[in-house]
């Protein structure tokens, strides 16, 4: 259960960064879209991170990524 | 150089030529030194400042024109254009690597201890061998030097990877502050971007003193120490160029360059940047946390 929670961030993550690249490539500088995604990137990656110290200190995983 | 509104034509330049002179010296010193030549070294360093002198010089012209407004809208599609190849070689480049740990991991040491049709080859072969990842008890221990044991993921990694987070967000408050027009804010963000870059990086290096001068955990510990010093060491060289390209950005704000409808050189070091995060967030989960 954890590792698909674990995949969709991922996914999400990449997404986003993808979306700000494609942005990056589509508008000029002074659309917010691409800086609207990274700050989405930022903020699931770190959404990500507590999770999974929270899973951490909960028991959940392992430090051995047992599950 | 052509006006604003016609079609972009660069005027001719050096550059191009002094980044090739650099590049044979300095791939041409470094293939010398490992036939043991005694002028091999001393080219491949040569070779080494003339790209340097090369990349500042030749930037440094791009950052003036950009400057003076000799660049127009095409120029700046090119830039971007450039910038989509850059970032698809970048994604070829760390997707290989995590290929190779994932095929090793999933297919090739499973089979070794007979999983899937390979049972013959577990049971003639090795049969005492058990697919366990990390691989820290190998089919062949005699062959590889054996790591006592391998980097835990909540010590040093956790922490680094908290510091590049932080990082990701601190970039981002500087980016909202050159739409905002607030300069101070983006060199104040920029700046703690850099010193926790630099702060990464120093950790990593305590790490591979613990990996190499404690665990033995070393690039010839079998596919887990070479596929680890793989793909984390180029990792940490990408976030050496990204730490250089950020002092650069930050010399640029702090002259005044940049403001909210012209900063695509931000743009494109602030990518870098979150990717550059990004793969770190993989390698924490797949290299260190093994899930």
């Amino acid at each position: 259960m954890i590792k698909v929670v674990v995949l969709c961030f991922f996914v999400f993550i990449l997404y986003s960064l993808g979306s700000a690249g494609y942005y990056m490539m589509k508008d000029p500088s002074g659309s917010r879209r691409m800086l609207k995604a990274l700050t989405m990137r930022i903020g699931a990656s770190i959404l990500l991170f507590m999770f999974l110290m929270f899973s951490y200190w909960m028991g959940w995983i392992q430090p051995d990524g047992a599950l | 150089m052509q006006s604003k509104d016609q079609y972009y034509v660069p005027e001719g330049s050096y550059w191009p030529i002094v980044g090739s002179v650099g590049m044979a010296a300095m791939l041409g010193g470094f293939a010398s030194s490992l036939h043991g030549g005694i002028m091999g070294t001393g080219i491949m360093i040569l070779g080494l400042v003339i790209i340097l002198f090369m990349v500042f010089g030749w930037m440094g012209q791009v950052v003036h024109e950009s400057e003076s407004g000799l660049y127009n809208k095409q120029v700046d599609k090119s830039f971007r254009i450039g910038m989509a190849w850059f970032i698809f070689s970048e994604v070829m480049f760390f997707a290989a690597f995590f290929g190779a740990l994932f095929y090793a991991r999933e297919f090739s040491v499973p089979w070794l201890a007979g999983e899937g049709n390979n049972m013959w080859t577990g049971k003639l072969l090795w049969p005492e061998f058990k697919a366990v990842w990390p691989l820290i008890e190998m089919p062949k221990p005699e062959a590889f030097v054996v790591p006592k044991a391998v980097i835990h993921a909540w010590e040093i990694p956790a922490l680094n990877t908290m510091l590049l987070l932080a990082s990701g967000a601190t970039l981002t408050w500087a980016h909202w502050a050159l739409y905002n027009g607030k300069r101070d804010q983006i060199i104040y963000g920029l700046m703690a971007t850099i010193a926790l870059g630099v702060l990464f990086l120093g950790l990593q290096v305590a790490e591979y003193a613990e990996g190499y001068g404690h665990l033995d955990l070393k690039m010839t510990s079998g596919i887990y120490g070479s596929t680890f010093y793989m793909l984390t060491g180029f990792h940490g060289l990408h976030v050496t160029l990204g730490t250089i390209m950020l002092i650069c950005i930050l010399m640029r704000v702090i002259r005044g360059h940049f403001d909210a409808d012209n900063h695509f050189g931000f743009e494109a070091v602030a990518w870098y940047w979150h990717f550059v995060d990004v793969v770190w967030l993989g390698l924490f989960i797949y290299v260190y946390w093994f899930v």
